[in-house]
């Protein structure tokens, strides 16, 4: 015998909360996406115009003499492409150490703030011989 | 013999509840949509932006390979480059988001697109000399982007310096 009251054909309070739960982890979910979405293309973008700001600093000592590349740590690089701009606070670093004589290894370091303000860094390193770039 | 005995809430879904549930399960519905079609937006916007990130990287790597094999920078201005080689000359001409690429030799000449996206900026910038005796070309290419996406303006940029008395390295 089946009997059915009034009582047990309402939602409980349980119920609501549960549905309201799942119903709030969806749309947190998808919010989540988005803003994983547009971090992850914001970064990407960033990285790769610094990327070429370190390669465009690579190719300008490449293009010098050897004795033109100064041994030093941390040295200011001058970050005037205008894709410098679009990388928020983009600070240029070149380490030169003398390997061997005759062979110098070139360090360039671009910082940067992302969005969300953590500092992001990428790095390139080349090594120059004095038979190749002479001076 | 089985008796069920129900009273008046047991027996069905009045007309208001059918009318709530209804409006409820539009309501999700609308909600669901409206989440599908800005993941699909946000794809789309997504494919575009690396479509022209691709022929921007494109444009700059051939850039920097035709600078790299030139034996010197001859001329050019905001939306043109000339380099001379050897036995050949290559033009870049960039307008309306179109990057011609003309490459004139003795007995042919080879002209082409190497990309055609609307509302790319290319602009080329001849620089001085810096290191001295090298002569730099720096390639900028910007381009409006859907603000969804995060990114309004994205702009590279890549300088590539040839030395005037030669190749590099």
């Amino acid at each position: 015998m089946v009997i059915r009251t009034r009582r047990q054909n309402a939602f409980a309070l349980l119920d609501v909360l549960a549905a309201l739960a799942v119903l709030s982890g969806g749309v947190f979910m998808a919010m989540t996406f988005f803003r994983t979405e547009v971090r992850e293309l914001r970064d990407t973008q960033e990285r790769l115009a610094a990327l070429l700001l370190a390669q465009s600093e690579v190719e300008r000592l490449y293009a010098g003499t050897y004795e033109a590349i100064r041994v030093g740590t941390n040295q200011p690089l001058d970050l005037s492409l205008p894709a410098a701009r679009s990388v928020r606070g983009a600070l240029g670093y070149l380490t030169v150490v003398e390997t061997e004589p005759g062979l110098k290894r070139a360090t360039i370091r671009i910082a940067w703030r992302s969005r969300l303000d953590r500092l992001r860094r990428v790095e390139l390193s080349c090594t120059v011989s004095r038979e190749g770039l002479g001076g | 013999m089985i008796r069920r005995r129900r009273d008046r809430a047991g027996r069905g879904f009045t007309l208001i509840e059918l009318l709530i549930s209804i409006g409820i399960i539009n309501i999700i519905l609308v909600m669901g949509g409206l989440c599908f079609a800005e993941i699909v937006r946000m794809r789309g916007a997504r494919d575009r932006y690396y479509e022209r990130l691709a022929a921007a990287q494109h444009v700059l790597h051939l850039v920097e390979r035709d600078v790299k094999g030139a034996g010197e920078i001859a001329d050019g201005d905001e939306s043109r480059l000339i380099l001379r080689r050897e036995t050949s000359e290559v033009v870049y001409l960039a307008k309306d988001g179109e990057v011609r690429r003309i490459e004139k030799a003795a007995d042919k000449t080879r002209d082409e697109i190497v990309a055609a996206v609307p509302r790319l900026r290319v602009r080329f910038d001849l620089e001085g000399q810096s290191p001295p005796d090298a002569r730099t070309v720096a390639t900028t290419i910007e381009w409006e982007e859907n603000p969804q996406i995060g990114i309004s303006r994205p702009t590279l940029s890549l300088r590539v310096a040839l030395r005037e008395r030669g190749q590099p390295q």
